[in-house]
């Protein structure tokens, strides 16, 4: 390893925390549905990364974040419930007719995030993760280990689940 | 229905990879509304505020904390733990051993951990463990010792004749080149040789010598080697063996002409004075020599 990519140099750490600190609290957050929880996780990763930043090229510091973060579950219990704030005013909805949702937005936000409650985790976060953080299919897939496809499969369920969860409130 | 085209199709549809008939099958589709409002409402949510910041200085300060108390995994503990066992054990395997060596006509008094004595005569060499001497009491000598043993004590002297098994007693070893000599003053001793494993015991005033790997058996009226006081005793020995003490005693080197080294001699030699003892070993065996600085030449003048 050339000592200019050590993650033990302050600047190189440092960058990995700006890269990558909020999508990994929020990846936690969708998980656990704990803020405060998600930022300890967070922490303790980011502190182990420090530790063994000998061991840990810089490449691999983002995959090694997330293999210790998710280590970190198996010892948490609690789940609580995922709580978004929306924008209080809607986007421009496009024109398209929207019959069988004749209810107020807000209520309808309130069904989706009751039905985004409701989803597995692995495809809640996969569906937080691009709607709230723009992830792309292929960065999380880097982010959690698996396959673009399998992020892709989790993405597809997640609607279908979604639109049939609405429906039957 | 669309969704069950295929099982990503909708994720893709999300991505904006799906073709023109793709899209359009799907536009056309009546679950379409439904999925375009869910995309659209979840497009409105924020992400949780996040203080980057803050974060960063709670992870900093908890850096530096625990350099302070910096946790020593078990793993380098146990590492520590075997280095430093591996390293007395070395200790123990390569230091473990005393070793006693008299030169030339020199003598030593030793002690044993069990306080028995050991009189070690000229040219000799005896070795014991420093450790663990309960658990391994085993001597070895190369030469010739007496011993002293405490009472109810038991050890083993080892040599490359054989052993001896020794209880409380006092007896003599002698142990050299071609020549093994065993006299026990005092008590009981067990000898086993090496070769034969043949095993002899001897009480006070009995001794053995190995001639050929038989036991010579011979008895003695002394209480202790007269080698303690300065003179080696021979009785019936062979001339070669005679030769080797003087050797040990003197440092000389003899070179012996063709003289017949199987003859006995019996008698003794004093250990202060060269000349004196070639004089009583060398005459009565009709042995004429000339001693030329520390080069001892045999002339045979029987022949």
């Amino acid at each position: 390893m050339k000592d200019s990519n050590s993650v033990c140099l302050e600047h190189n750490y440092r960058k990995v925390f700006d890269n990558h600190s909020e999508e990994l609290r929020n990846y936690l957050y969708y998980r656990c549905g704990d803020l405060q929880q998600a930022e300890d996780i967070v922490q303790d990763s980011f502190i182990k990364l420090w530790n063994n930043c000998k061991k840990v090229l810089l490449e691999k510091a983002r995959g090694y974040l997330y293999a210790i973060s998710k280590n970190a579950f198996y010892n948490e219990v609690a789940h609580k419930k995922v709580i978004l704030k929306y924008a209080k005013q809607p986007q421009k909805i496009s024109d398209i007719e929207t019959p069988e949702y004749k209810m107020e937005e807000d209520e309808f936000m309130v069904k989706l995030e009751n039905a985004i409650q409701s989803l597995p985790e692995g495809q809640r976060e996969v569906f937080l993760l691009n709607r709230v953080d723009k992830k792309t299919y292929k960065e999380m897939a880097e982010m959690l280990g698996v396959s673009q496809k399998a992020i892709e499969k989790r993405m597809h369920k997640a609607l279908i689940k979604l639109r049939l969860t609405i429906k039957n409130i | 229905m669309f969704e069950e085209k295929d099982d990503t199709i909708l994720a893709r549809w999300l991505a904006g990879t799906l073709t023109q008939e793709e899209l359009a099958e799907f536009k056309n589709s009546k679950e379409f509304a439904e999925y375009q409002s869910i995309v659209t409402a979840s497009n409105r949510f924020e992400k949780p505020a996040f203080n980057k910041e803050k974060l960063y200085t709670n992870i900093a300060a908890k850096r530096k904390n625990q350099k302070s108390t910096k946790v020593i995994s078990l793993k380098s503990i146990s590492y520590v733990i075997a280095v430093a066992a591996s390293i007395v054990l070395i200790i123990g395997v390569f230091f473990n051993n005393i070793t006693y060596k008299t030169g030339i006509g020199e003598q030593l008094a030793v002690t044993l951990p069990d306080n028995s004595k050991i009189q070690l005569n000229a040219n000799s060499k005896l070795e014991h463990n420093r450790f663990f001497w309960n658990s391994n009491r085993n001597v070895s000598l190369n030469g010739e010792a007496y011993f002293i043993v405490e009472k109810g004590s038991t050890f083993n002297v080892k040599t490359n004749y054989g052993t001896v098994s020794v209880l409380g007693t006092e007896f003599n070893i002698r142990s050299r080149k071609n020549a093994y000599n065993l006299i026990c003053y005092e008590g009981k001793v067990m000898f086993k040789q090496n070769k034969t494993e043949k095993t002899a015991v001897l009480t006070a005033g009995k001794s053995i010598s190995i001639i050929n790997n038989d036991f010579n058996e011979a008895t003695t009226t002394k209480t202790s080697p007269s080698w303690l006081k300065g003179i080696s005793t021979f009785d019936n020995t062979m001339l070669s063996d005679v030769l080797n003490e003087l050797r040990a005693q003197y440092g000389i080197t003899i070179k012996t002409n063709g003289v017949d080294l199987s003859q006995r001699f019996t008698g003794n030699f004093v250990h202060n004075d060269l000349e004196t003892a070639l004089k009583t070993v060398l005459v009565p065996m009709q042995i004429e020599y000339t001693i030329n600085k520390n080069i001892l030449l045999l002339n045979s003048s029987k022949e």
